[in-house]
C-alpha cells in the first residue's frame, strides 16, 4: 500500500512540477517583452490595428506592458468593409501601464467599428493591472477603461463567457464636448440603433480603483 | 462595519421608463452591498431642448441612443467589487436640440436615450459589492426640451 502512495505521489509531485516550470517559463519569456506581444495565432500587428475585411482573433493571448511602454494595448478597428470582429478563447493582460490619449477610446481592449458590423467575443479573458487610461477627446464617443466597444448604427455585439478584470486602474475621462457619450470604467459599450446582447459574463475589480468623468 | 445599506441603495437603484414604445425589464435581479457604499447624485440642471449627453462612471457600462430601435439584453452576468471603487460622473453641459442628460455613476449603468422603440432586459444578473464604493454623480446642465435623468448607485437604468 505504502509503494503504490510512493509512487502516485512520486508521478503527481513530478507532473506538477514539471507543468509549472513549463507554465514559469513561458511567462517568464513573455514578461521579456513591453509591447505588445502575441504568441499563438495572429501577429502582434494584427492585432494592435487591425481593419478591412472580416477580422478573426481566435486562440490568442496578448501580454502588455509597462510603464515605459505606454502603447501596450490591443484595438481593433474597423472602416465600411469589414462586416464582422469576432475576438474567441482571447487573452490580454495588461500591467503597469501609463497612457494618456486624445482618440477615441483609450483601453486594454478597444474595438471601434463602423456601421452594420458584428462584433463578437466569446470564451475570453480582459486584466488589467496598475495601469492609468486617461483620455481628453471631443469625439463623440468617448471611452477610458479597460474594455471599451464603440459602434455605429445597425451593428450587433454579442459577448458571451468572458471575464474583464481590474485592479488598480484609474480610467479618466476629461472631455469639453458636451454632446455625446463619455465612459470611464472597467467594461464599456456604447452604441446607437444596435443589438447589444450580454450574457454569462463577469466584470469584477479589487485594490483601488478610480473612474472619473471630469467636466 | 457601517450599515449605509439597503435604504441608500434602493432609494439610488433608479429605474427609468420614459416614452411610449420603450420598454426595461428587470427580472430575477440581485443587487447585495455587505460593507460600504456612500452614493451620491447631486442634480442642479434643469429639462428645458437635442442631442443627447450620456456619462457613466463604473464597472459595467452601456450607453445606447436610439432614432430606429435598439436593443440591450443582459442575461447572467455578474457584477463584482470587493475592492475600493470611487466612479465620478460629472455633468456640467447643456443638451441642445431635443435633448436628454443621462448621468450615472455606480457599479453598473445602463442608459438609452431617444424617444423611439426601445427594448432593455436585465435578467438573472448580480450586483454585488463586498467592498467599497464611494459614487457620486453630479449633473448642473441643462436638458432643453426634454429630460434629465442623474442616478448614484450600484444598479442604474437610464431610458
Amino acid at each position: 500500500m505504502y509503494i503504490y502512495n510512493f509512487i502516485f505521489i512520486s508521478i503527481f509531485g513530478f507532473n506538477s512540477l514539471y507543468a509549472g516550470n513549463v507554465q514559469e517559463s513561458r511567462e517568464a519569456r513573455l514578461s521579456q517583452y513591453t509591447k505588445v506581444t502575441e504568441v499563438q495565432g495572429v501577429k502582434p500587428e494584427h492585432v494592435t490595428k487591425a481593419s478591412n475585411g472580416n477580422i478573426y482573433i481566435k486562440n490568442a493571448r496578448v501580454y502588455s506592458g509597462s510603464k515605459e511602454s505606454p502603447d501596450g494595448k490591443v484595438s481593433v478597428t474597423t472602416d465600411s468593409n469589414t462586416r464582422k470582429v469576432v475576438l474567441k478563447n482571447v487573452k490580454i493582460y495588461s500591467k503597469n501601464n501609463v497612457s494618456h490619449t486624445n482618440e477615441a477610446t483609450n483601453a486594454v481592449l478597444s474595438i471601434e467599428t463602423s456601421a452594420n458590423t458584428r462584433v463578437s467575443i466569446e470564451n475570453s479573458d480582459i486584466r488589467s493591472q496598475n495601469i492609468e487610461l486617461k483620455n481628453s477627446s471631443n469625439e463623440n464617443k468617448v471611452c477610458a477603461g479597460v474594455f471599451c466597444i464603440q459602434a455605429e448604427k445597425n451593428s450587433n455585439i454579442v459577448i458571451k463567457n468572458t471575464t474583464i478584470t481590474a485592479s488598480s486602474t484609474n480610467a479618466v475621462v476629461s472631455s469639453i464636448q458636451n454632446k455625446g457619450k463619455k465612459c470611464a470604467g472597467v467594461f464599456c459599450v456604447q452604441a446607437d440603433d444596435s443589438d447589444i446582447e450580454i450574457s454569462d459574463t463577469t466584470v469584477s475589480s479589487y485594490g483601488n480603483n478610480n473612474f472619473e468623468i471630469e467636466d | 462595519m457601517k450599515r449605509i445599506v439597503s435604504l441608500g441603495i434602493l432609494s439610488t437603484m433608479t429605474i427609468y421608463a420614459l416614452g411610449g414604445f420603450n420598454e426595461t425589464k428587470v427580472n430575477e435581479v440581485n443587487v447585495k452591498n455587505t460593507n460600504i457604499a456612500t452614493l451620491d447624485a447631486k442634480q442642479e440642471g434643469t429639462a428645458s431642448s437635442g442631442a443627447s449627453i450620456q456619462n457613466e462612471a463604473g464597472l459595467f457600462n452601456i450607453q445606447q441612443s436610439t432614432s430606429v430601435k435598439s436593443v440591450i439584453d443582459v442575461d447572467n452576468v455578474d457584477v463584482i467589487n470587493t475592492g475600493d471603487i470611487h466612479a465620478i460622473a460629472e455633468n456640467s453641459g447643456d443638451a441642445s436640440g431635443v435633448g436628454v442628460i443621462q448621468n450615472a455613476a455606480g457599479l453598473a449603468n445602463i442608459q438609452v436615450a431617444g424617444a423611439v422603440a426601445s427594448e432593455t432586459t436585465v435578467e438573472n444578473t448580480d450586483v454585488t459589492n463586498s467592498g467599497t464604493v464611494r459614487a457620486t454623480a453630479t449633473n448642473t446642465g441643462n436638458a432643453n426640451s426634454a429630460s434629465v435623468q442623474n442616478a448614484a448607485g450600484l444598479l442604474n437604468i437610464q431610458n
